[in-house]
């Protein structure tokens, strides 16, 4: 999910695996993978996954809300959410990637955190699609540049929130710093 | 007499107005001729938009001109947000090194991204941890 979903490799424990991004990469990802000398068993790999037919790319700009409208639809037909989300938003949020024109990360902030805002809106739409029963995020939380002392109120305010709603959030550490990766686990709250 | 460290003044350079307009063409290209040499583009930028407002007949004022350059180059989030949104499938351009597991890279791998918070999750993979929630939640395969 969020990506080419090339982060399992076996689906025999999965029923579906919904991949989301632009434009389908898989013939792209194949060309590359011989041209880096990507061992053969892996290329072997990537040509299984891709042709499995527990697997589906939903192409489509996540944002604009059309996107998402076909990744609920995906929802509704099959399960109440999904029971896990894994992504990895430091590429277009910051300076890693290489081959990156689809980004944010030449923003010039003016006075508000439009990156920041823009995660966020991103991340709350993403938690919305997992299942109560369970369903795990994984994610990145890019470096935008907040200023500590905005993102320490930022995240008290929203943990709290969040966790009224039925989000536990893990942090990989403790001061959750931007650049880290965080777990979110969706239980169903009581009536 | 009293000494400043103004830019010119200390060297008793005359101010651009009193250099004739032929002559204060001829310096600026002059200059801009230096600052390609040096492939110092921010000056060659600058000296070009003083050429221009030399030729218009208007004073140019350095700090307004930067000032005004880094303020086009901010971007609100609307701003932001639509070209997102205008944003299209462009091919090679959007393949990440980061997007999958098959690159040599080692940060590539999902896996080690999100490791010690899948040992926090008591996880030591991400097959693992969906090859365990397969089992908790008994889904229809």
């Amino acid at each position: 999910m969020f990506g080419g979903a090339y982060f399992l490799t076996n689906l025999e424990d999965v029923s579906t695996i919904t991949g989301a991004r632009l434009k389908n990469v898989d013939e792209d990802m194949r060309i590359e993978a011989e041209a880096n000398w990507i061992r053969a068993h892996r290329q072997q790999e990537l040509e299984d996954l891709v042709s499995n037919p527990k697997r589906e790319i939903i192409e489509g700009n996540l944002y604009t809300s059309k996107s998402w409208n076909r990744i609920k639809e995906k929802i509704q037909n099959e399960t109440d959410g999904f029971d896990l989300i894994a992504c990895r938003p430091q590429g277009p949020f910051g300076h890693f990637a290489s081959k990156q024109t689809e980004t944010i990360q030449d923003v010039i902030e003016t006075d508000s955190n439009s990156k920041e805002e823009l995660f966020v809106m991103l991340l709350e739409r993403t938690l919305k699609l997992l299942s109560p029963d369970g369903g795990i995020l994984l994610t990145q939380v890019p470096v935008m540049g907040t200023k500590p002392k905005i993102a320490a109120a930022f995240w008290k305010e929203y943990l709290e929130r969040k966790h009224a709603e039925g989000y536990e959030f893990i942090f990989e550490s403790d001061h959750h710093e931007m650049g880290d990766s965080m777990a979110v686990i969706r239980r169903r709250i009581s009536p | 007499m009293s000494e400043t460290f103004e830019p010119g003044a200390w060297r008793n350079e005359k101010a651009p107005e009193e250099i004739p307009f032929g002559e204060r063409l001829r310096l600026l290209r002059l200059r801009i001729g230096k600052a390609e040499q040096r492939s110092d583009d921010q000056e060659v930028r600058l000296l070009e938009a003083e050429i221009r407002a030399t030729e218009a007949g208007k004073l140019f004022d350095r700090e307004e001109f930067l000032r005004e350059e880094e303020k086009k180059k901010q971007r609100s989030k609307s701003d932001v947000l639509r070209e997102m949104q205008g944003l299209n499938g462009s091919g090679e351009k959007d393949i990440w090194n980061y997007d999958g597991m098959y690159s040599e890279h080692s940060e590539a791998g999902y896996d080690e991204a999100f490791l010690t918070l899948l040992h926090k999750l008591n996880y030591e993979s991400i097959a693992r941890l969906v090859h365990e929630r397969a089992g908790e939640l008994k889904r229809p395969l």
